[in-house]
């Protein structure tokens, strides 16, 4: 289809040039004719004027059969350059004959016009001789064309010059009129054009007052309209692609089988892909749990805790949000992620605190629900954690306990919520006795209706200590003062009286035995606050040869108790591999040998043996006396600073000694045991780890 | 007239000695007890005009409390109660003025101290 190809220009063009063409040819064709029918009557009558004058004229010679007369007649006539032939004929053949010997070779055949001439060159035509009614003769001729034709060929030339002519002319003004028109049609196209490839707004000039005019008035209108409308779409989305790109939650949009369709920066971040990537991904490659299927079916529009992949690998925790929507007639779904990765990370280092924390949390709100205790409230109150769990309903269950634990001779009269709220100590009885303290605080403070939070702190030991401490002193200056009673008082009597030799010699002892006591007590004192502060930083300790240092001790000891006896039953061999420090375990044993001999009037006996606890193998050294004994509540304050079973002041000593041996055992890493019936003796038995200590020195 | 009766009580054999050879020229009659049990059922028997009694002492009952039953006990006599306390400390006081004490002497004390506070207490 050539035609569409070609442009409205060349169309006017052709079509014009078609019509001219064919009315032209039609003109020039009926202009010709018209000629030739002129040209042919003329020629017609010439042939026929000229026959039948010939036929008269030689009527006379013809019947005379005067041969020269029709010669001589034909020759005159003949000099008439037109007439190519001239035959005449008798009843008995040919008379006289003139003219081109070519035409008169030719046989005779008559022609009615122009066209029929044309095959041989000649119009032939004839007349017929006649008398009275009577056929003498004929004459025939052949007139020549030639003339005739050059006219019609000249004519026929002049009009096809002129239809020429006019069609140029024709052809001039129809190209220069599609110009004009197409022109503007141009810029109505181009224009359209433009506004196709997405120019808004564009306005063409108006020019004229015709149907183009009207038209670039439409476009005009419609651009501009389009434009506008353009322009609102346009504000609109930037508008959105500003509020979607502004927030800092991720937002995709899927179709129903994963296929991700658009994705806002934030999503793009999330998943560390690069914006200019073109999504061609599936959902699943990034969120490889997502179950699109769930949020479809189910209407589940809310997945807590999913983990999502991004382009490096690294794992990230989401949250989404789902809606099934519409666009464009297909159904989509639209998610809101938020990261909680560091949300987590967060949550659990704060639980990881709390829950480490000896001090004890408890949230609670303003409708008396406790949304939060740590591990440390539960211990601090006794609470097994599942007793009372958090969240719901839980605040009789929580008091109900709290108010078994609180120790009612501190708090009277106040509600477990006054307590709570108003107290700063709180002090609990049970199941064993606390001192508590309370800071509390809203957690927002700037709204007085959120949750309070308050912070327990466990200060039982810190009383417990600083009670200890303060009963310590006191101990301690009551024991110095007691020996120091007998110093000053005795002394001031002796110098204030006579004595007779013998009572005061006996006061005399009394005042030296006291200044020993004196001397002894600071010594172990000091000693015991020493190893304390420095908590074992100056034992020596290597291993030794255990069974020497057993043996030597109790040799010391003996001596000091004339007469009587420790006897040493190994009754495990002596280890070889046991690390000790020497004076300090010397210390231990001197004290337990010398508590034992003092209790009792008999030999001691002295045992080894050998146990294993958690794993740690211990050697044990007994030491047994079968002297007054202990009550069980003698025992059960054996250890205690100053603590003396037998306060009479006739056996000497400090009431450290027990003290210093559970003080030094320990801080070798063994333990002690005491066990005894009254009036049954005393087992005092101290266990030194067989394991390698961390104090050993190479 | 009879000898003004003096009840010594404390739990060290070396201390009542020494109250009691600071006493013993002072004419009076002198008795001890080594804790609070034993020093009550004396004071049931002796009826003592003065009581001189330690306050830390082993035993079931302290001074303190030896000193409360003495006062506001059912004794016929009530006797004069003089503390002896290594303590000294104001609680300490404060504890012996509830129990209704009459004295205190606090350890190391001098014996001619003693004397005169004994004296004082029984004229």
């Amino acid at each position: 289809m050539l035609n569409f190809k070609l442009s409205f220009k060349m169309k006017t063009i052709f079509g014009i040039a078609i019509i001219e063409t064919l009315f032209l040819f039609v003109l020039v064709l009926n202009s010709r004719s018209i000629l030739y029918e002129t040209i042919e009557l003329d020629i017609q009558d010439q042939a026929n004027n000229i026959s039948t004058l010939l036929a008269t004229a030689s009527i006379d010679a013809v019947v005379s059969q005067d041969i020269a007369t029709l010669d001589s007649i034909l020759n005159s006539t003949i000099a008439t350059s037109q007439i190519l032939y001239i035959r005449i004929l008798g009843l008995d053949g040919v008379l006289a004959e003139v003219g081109s010997q070519h035409f008169l070779n030719q046989p005779f055949k008559e022609d009615n016009s122009i066209v029929d001439s044309e095959s041989d060159g000649t119009y032939d035509a004839y007349a017929n001789i006649m008398i009275g009614g009577y056929q003498f003769g004929r004459v025939e001729i052949g007139l020549s064309i030639e003339e005739q034709h050059s006219i019609i060929n000249q004519a026929t030339n002049h009009l096809s010059s002129i239809a020429f002519v006019e069609m140029l002319f024709v052809a001039l003004f129809s190209l220069l009129l599609g110009l004009a028109l197409t022109k503007r049609l141009t810029v109505l196209q181009e224009a359209t054009l433009k506004v196709s490839q997405g120019e808004t707004g564009l306005q063409i000039p108006i020019e004229g007052s015709d149907e183009v005019t009207d038209a670039a008035k439409a476009f005009n209108l419609m651009s501009k309209k389009i434009g506008q409308v353009t322009q609102k779409l346009k504000s609109d989305n930037s508008r959105m692609d500003t509020v979607m790109n502004t927030v800092t939650d991720g937002i995709f949009m899927v179709s129903l089988e994963g296929d991700i369709h658009s994705m806002n920066r934030s999503a793009y971040q999330l998943f560390g892909l690069e914006e200019s990537l073109i999504v061609t991904q599936s959902i699943y490659d990034l969120i490889p749990e997502f179950n699109l299927n769930e949020v479809i079916t189910t209407q589940n529009k809310h997945i807590q805790d999913v983990e999502g992949l991004t382009l490096k690998g690294k794992r990230v925790a989401l949250e989404i949000h789902c809606n099934q929507m519409e666009f464009d007639n297909q159904q989509y779904i639209v998610g809101v992620i938020r990261d909680k990765t560091e949300i987590n990370r967060l949550q659990y280092e704060l639980q990881a605190v709390f829950n480490l924390s000896p001090n004890g949390f408890m949230i609670l709100a303003n409708d008396l629900n406790i949304s939060y205790v740590n591990p440390a409230f539960y211990s601090m109150f006794s609470i097994a954690p599942e007793r009372c769990e958090l969240g719901g309903n839980n605040w009789a269950c929580f008091t109900d306990f709290i108010e078994d634990s609180i120790d009612d001779e501190h708090h009277q009269n106040l509600s477990i919520l006054e307590e709570l709220l108003t107290e700063n100590v709180l002090y609990l009885k049970s199941p064993i006795e606390k001192v508590l303290t309370i800071s509390r605080r809203k957690i927002d403070i700037a709204d007085p209706d959120s949750s309070d939070i308050l912070f327990f702190v466990d200060i039982t030991h810190l009383t417990i200590v600083d009670k200890m401490k303060s009963e310590f002193l006191s101990t301690a200056a009551h024991e110095l003062r007691t020996p120091l009673a007998s110093i000053c008082g005795f002394s001031e009597l002796l110098l204030l009286r006579e004595y007779d030799k013998s009572a005061a010699a006996e006061m005399h002892k009394i005042i030296h035995r006291q200044s020993l006591n004196l001397k002894h007590l600071l010594d172990e004192l000091l000693d015991l606050s020493r190893i304390e502060a420095r908590a074992g930083k100056g034992f020596d300790i290597s291993i030794q040869d255990i069974e020497t240092v057993v043996k030597q001790s109790c040799e010391e000891v003996e001596g000091a108790f004339k007469g009587r006896k420790a006897m040493i039953y190994p009754a495990v061999a002596w280890p070889t591999t046991l690390a000790f420090d020497v004076d300090k375990i010397r210390r231990v044993l001197k004290n337990l040998l010398s508590n034992a001999f003092k209790y009792s009037s008999k030999d001691i006996t002295l045992l080894t043996d050998e146990k294993e606890e958690q794993g740690k193998a211990f050697f044990g050294i007994s030491i047994i006396d079968r002297g007054i004994g202990m009550t069980p509540q003698q025992l059960s304050r054996l250890g205690e600073r100053f603590y003396r079973a037998d306060d009479s002041g006739s056996t000497p000593g400090s009431g450290l000694g027990v003290s210093l041996v559970n003080e030094i055992v320990s801080i070798h890493g063994g333990k002690t045991e005491y066990s005894s019936e009254s009036g049954q003796g005393m087992t005092a038995t101290f266990w030194l780890p067989l394991t390698v200590n961390k104090f050993i020195k190479e | 007239m009879n000898k003004k009766r003096v009840l010594i009580v404390d739990d060290q054999g070396e201390l009542r000695k020494l109250v009691r050879m600071t006493l013993e020229f002072g004419g009076y009659e002198l008795h001890e007890a080594g804790y609070g049990e034993r020093a009550l059922e004396l004071a049931t028997v002796i009826k003592p005009d003065l009581v001189i009694l330690d306050v830390m002492m082993p035993g079931e009952i302290d001074g303190y409390q030896v000193c409360e039953q003495l006062k506001k006990g059912t004794f016929e006599k009530v006797p004069y109660v003089i503390l002896l306390t290594a303590k000294g400390q104001a609680s300490d006081l404060q504890e012996g003025d509830r129990v209704g004490a009459d004295d205190y002497l606090i350890k190391p004390f001098s014996p001619l101290q003693l004397i005169d506070t004994v004296k004082l207490a029984l004229q």
